[in-house]
């Protein structure tokens, strides 16, 4: 389990981190979300050590976090890249090595990451040779062949092709699967949705809201109702509700989450004939949007 | 210690990687090839022990071949006679390049061209010197006697300096600017590729800062001296083997601080290269930021040289120059080589440099690990120095 508590980190007058703290747990994967800037990046380097903090601290398995705990953690930057001229399976041996591995057991790992990822036929290429893709997938078996208990990627998904994705996110999972810490951030709610367990979300450096996504959904102020009527004419509207989106003749409210469903479909009814009816806790991308409004 | 593992896991792969690359293998290869050209060249110019053949006619003075011989072997060079019927067949000889010069009657030189050859003032003193002494017993005056009139004592206050031992210093100057500069570039490059291509985020993240900068320094250290022991390996070999040039004693001291020096000299400008490279993100930025540092070690050199050139390479200006730790590492073998230095002279040297490279791994180290993790064009010293507790922290 890693815990961050309290984390506040200030470059000069810039507050990048103002007490944000977070919980990841053994076995399931937590998104890290916020706005650009909002500080997700410097507090999973910092979980990496390459941050001074100004106070905070990060705990792993209730200890403090100490460099021999790091070495078995692995991490993806958003800064990416390999040495372009070393060839693949060798740097990724390498990398195995600084982290502890002996070179034999570093070698065998490299092999098995890469061919894990579909990468065993171009392990004795040199980087720059690989397609921006495969680079990609080279990048990940860095930070993976070590088989660390941590995972901390930092925008995985940015510039993957949709097959790119679904390696990555299978690959995510299964580490999970496996037992091990996962922690990413991303832009991209929807995928956020699909793949996360718990999330965390950030905003001008503080953790505004956190929980499994069941929780995080559910705690919400808001239900989404989405209603459709057979005549397109009806203009009947939830109270207290705020139209979100029209479409197709289909219209999504948010609506105070006290609200009864029941009620309000046997409202809409009287109004006109509903074709259409749906009540659910909001998606992740509204909760997210509520969450970091101004 | 998870410092010194990584630090040789580094440093291995700086080494392994870099060797194997043909930009080190052919500079490596080339830089051979010159230092044997250069041996080559000096062995045809100097040719060890000259050679010359010299025609007589006419009447030849007594003791004038022995004169002739003696100022030969002074002057390192060899001489063999050949007789030959009358002036008309000497001058002949002399232009059919059968001979080098000739001697009529033992007061008419005939050489190729006036004033081009040792062999010529060779030959003159030796004639004068017989004409005098024939003049002298004409006169009735005992040349013994004369010789012991007109002795004088000379008293050196320091061994003789040969110009053996002068070459000797430049080829230290030389060669210790050439592989420190060298070298201190690769460092450059290095760490700018590791910006450059973004990997270094992922290195520091298991990997201490202060390892990864020694890894590199040591690593690329290593290649160098690798490189320098070959160059003077080779350098010395073919000397030996062609036998052209008896080794000045000078040049084995030389050679082994040469390999002191450089590991000190390379120690301080290569952790200068490496702060000045974690400054830039791209290959244009780089030189202009490592140009201060490029600039100190031109003025070095070029300082050293001027020093080891002048009438005075022991001056006081010249002793308190070579302690300045930019400048110790090219100067001091260079004096070592060109005449005696004073113990206490180069253990101070060697005192000061040592404490010098101790302050600027410091320094540079905490601009390296201020700047490392920057992106953008250029970060400035100011912001690097600050930020460097961000690393360093670890």
């Amino acid at each position: 389990m890693l815990e961050l508590t309290g984390l506040v980190k200030r470059y000069g007058a810039v507050v990048a981190l103002d007490g944000a703290g977070l919980v990841a747990r053994p076995g399931r994967i937590l998104g890290f979300l916020g706005p650009n800037g909002a500080g997700k990046t410097t507090a999973m380097r910092a979980v990496f050590g390459l941050v001074a903090l100004d106070a905070g601290t990060i705990r792993w398995q209730g200890r403090q976090l100490d460099p021999a705990m790091r070495i078995r953690f692995g991490y993806m930057p958003e800064q990416r890249g390999l040495y372009p001229k070393m060839r693949v399976a060798n740097q990724i041996a390498w990398l195995a090595r600084l982290r502890g591995l002996s070179r034999a057991a570093a070698h065998r790992a490299a092999r098995a990451t890469l061919e894990n990822l579909g990468l065993g036929d171009r392990a004795g290429d040199r980087v720059e040779a690989l397609s921006h893709g495969n680079q990609q997938r080279a990048q990940l078996a860095a930070s993976l062949v070590h088989d660390p208990v941590l995972l901390v990627l930092d925008e995985p998904f940015s510039g993957l092709d949709p097959m790119g994705v679904d390696t990555m996110a299978e690959v995510v999972r299964n580490r999970a699967a496996g037992g091990a810490t996962v922690l990413f951030s991303s832009h991209q709610l929807d995928l956020v949705e699909d793949l996360c367990d718990d999330v965390a979300i950030i905003d001008r450096g503080r953790v505004v809201l956190a929980g499994s996504l069941e929780e995080v959904r559910t705690r919400a102020p808001h239900r989404r109702l989405e209603i459709a009527f057979g005549d397109r004419s009806v203009r009947w509207a939830p109270p207290g509700g705020t139209l979100v989106r029209e479409r197709d003749g289909s219209r999504i409210y948010l609506v105070p989450a006290g609200s009864d469903p029941i009620a309000l479909l046997a409202a809409a009814s009287a109004a006109g004939k509903v074709s259409g009816f749906g009540f659910a806790p909001p998606r992740l991308s509204e909760v997210f949007r509520e969450a970091v409004a101004p | 210690m998870n410092g010194v593992r990584n630090t040789f896991l580094v440093a291995q792969r700086e080494a392994t990687e870099r060797a194997r690359s043909r930009v080190y293998l052919a500079s490596t290869a080339l830089t051979l090839v010159i230092v044997a050209g250069l041996i080559a060249v000096m062995v045809w110019t100097e040719g060890g022990t000259e050679h010359y053949r010299v025609g007589l006619a006419g009447e030849t003075p007594t003791g004038l071949v022995a004169a002739i011989t003696a100022s030969a072997t002074a002057a390192d060079s060899e001489v063999t006679f050949e007789t030959f019927a009358d002036a008309g067949a000497v001058t002949a000889a002399v232009s059919d390049k059968v001979v080098q010069a000739g001697v009529v009657d033992g007061d008419t030189l005939i050489v190729r061209r006036a004033g081009e050859s040792p062999l010529e003032s060779i030959l003159a003193g030796a004639v004068r010197q017989v004409r005098l002494l024939q003049a002298l017993a004409e006169a009735g005056i005992d040349p013994e006697t004369l010789a012991a009139d007109l002795e004088v004592t000379i008293t050196a206050t320091e061994p003789p300096s040969s110009s053996e031992d002068e070459a000797v210093a430049m080829a230290a100057v030389v060669l210790l600017f050439l592989v420190i500069t060298t070298y201190g570039q690769w460092v450059l490059l290095g760490v700018l590729d590791e910006k450059s291509s973004r990997v270094v985020e992922q290195i520091v993240s298991s990997v201490s800062v202060r390892a990864l900068l020694a890894g590199k320094v040591i690593g690329i250290g290593l290649l160098g001296i690798g490189q320098l022991v070959l160059l003077l390996a080779g350098g010395l070999g073919a000397g030996i083997l062609l036998d052209a040039f008896t080794i000045p004693s000078s040049t084995l001291p030389t050679a082994a601080w040469s390999l002191v020096w450089f590991i000190l000299g390379f120690a301080f400008y290569a952790v200068l290269y490496a702060a000045a490279a974690s400054l830039v993100s791209r290959s244009e930025d780089a030189q202009a930021a490592a140009m201060p540092v490029a600039l100190v070690s031109v003025a070095a050199y070029l300082g050293t040289f001027g020093l080891m050139a002048s009438s005075e390479p022991d001056s006081m200006v010249a002793r308190l120059v070579s302690l300045l730790p930019p400048v110790a590492p090219i100067a001091y073998p260079a004096r070592i080589a060109a005449g005696a230095v004073p113990w206490w002279e180069l253990g101070l040297g060697l005192a000061v440099t040592a404490a010098a490279v101790v302050v600027v791994v410091r320094l540079a180290a905490r601009i390296y690990a201020g700047a490392l993790l920057s992106q953008g064009s250029r970060i400035g010293l100011r912001r690097a120095w600050r930020a460097a507790g961000e690393l360093s922290a670890r």
